[in-house]
């Protein structure tokens, strides 16, 4: 696995799992009709941790209701379903609510994809600082190392979460901002306040 | 890849335990091929959503 910091690039050639091509079926649809980032758990993941998980997390950018109309037929057309309502009125409602929306295969529950639009600033910007995980033809979009090192350790903070944290910073640690980390901890902190 | 056996040390708790394996398991996929790691990953990736996709069905049924 190499990390290129200027490119914003992770190339690795790991074999998939069950995980990551239900990752890819799902993604190969989202990103034909908006931008995506992955965060939390399946970031880890990705990046060889020793553990599994049931779901992915995504902040998805805001887009109108008639775009995620469109966008929700197409998985509906290939296979997927969404676990919380098909009402396209209610599944918009709860995005803008700031709730997450989970889609699985048809039928299905496990593995799903939790979806969801930034609440703020600050989830806003893992738009801009993203990086492109490149496993054999796919790209996968993740949030910067030390955004999710931040995010792990000082706003989840589960064991499970701090052993993410652990494994990012491990693995890169040569590569890793620490400015960022910190200004992430600081940014965080101050939303807690509010 | 590379054969040489690293050793991890024992943690006083659980906790501590753990994160001696993260940095272990950290260490393996740095000096070991990505065939190598990930093969090992999915399978216990595969088999935790076979088991959760049965808990299901069984749930169901």
């Amino acid at each position: 696995m190499e990390y290129n910091k200027d490119k914003k690039e992770i190339t690795s050639e790991r074999k998939l799992s069950e995980l990551d091509k239900f990752a890819i079926d799902f993604l190969r649809i989202i990103q034909k009709h908006v931008d995506y980032v992955i965060i939390s758990g399946y970031v880890s993941i990705l990046l060889g941790r020793s553990r599994s998980s049931e779901d992915i997390d995504i902040f998805i950018k805001r887009l109108s209701k008639e775009k995620l109309e469109k966008l929700y037929s197409e998985l509906i057309q290939n296979n997927f379903w969404c676990l919380n309502s098909g009402n396209i009125n209610e599944l918009y409602s709860y995005l803008e609510d700031s709730l997450a929306i989970r889609f699985a295969y048809n039928g299905e529950g496990i593995p799903n994809f939790e979806v969801k639009f930034p609440k703020d600033s600050i989830d806003e910007e893992v738009f801009e600082d993203k990086i492109n995980v490149q496993i054999g033809k796919f790209n996968f979009f993740i949030s910067s190392l030390e955004k999710q090192i931040a995010f792990k350790r000082y706003y989840l903070g589960s064991d499970k979460d701090l052993e993410d944290a652990k494994h990012i910073e491990e693995l890169f640690k040569k590569d890793l901002d620490i400015k960022i980390i910190e200004e992430t901890k600081k940014l965080i902190e101050e939303r807690d306040e509010h | 890849m590379n054969t040489k056996k690293e050793f991890m040390e024992p943690g006083k708790d659980n906790k501590e335990d753990r994160m001696n394996f993260v940095e272990f398991w950290a260490k393996y996929i740095q000096t070991h091929s990505d065939e190598e790691w990930s093969r090992q990953q999915n399978r216990l990736i595969n088999s935790q959503l076979q088991i959760s996709r049965e808990l299901q069905r069984n749930r169901i049924n």
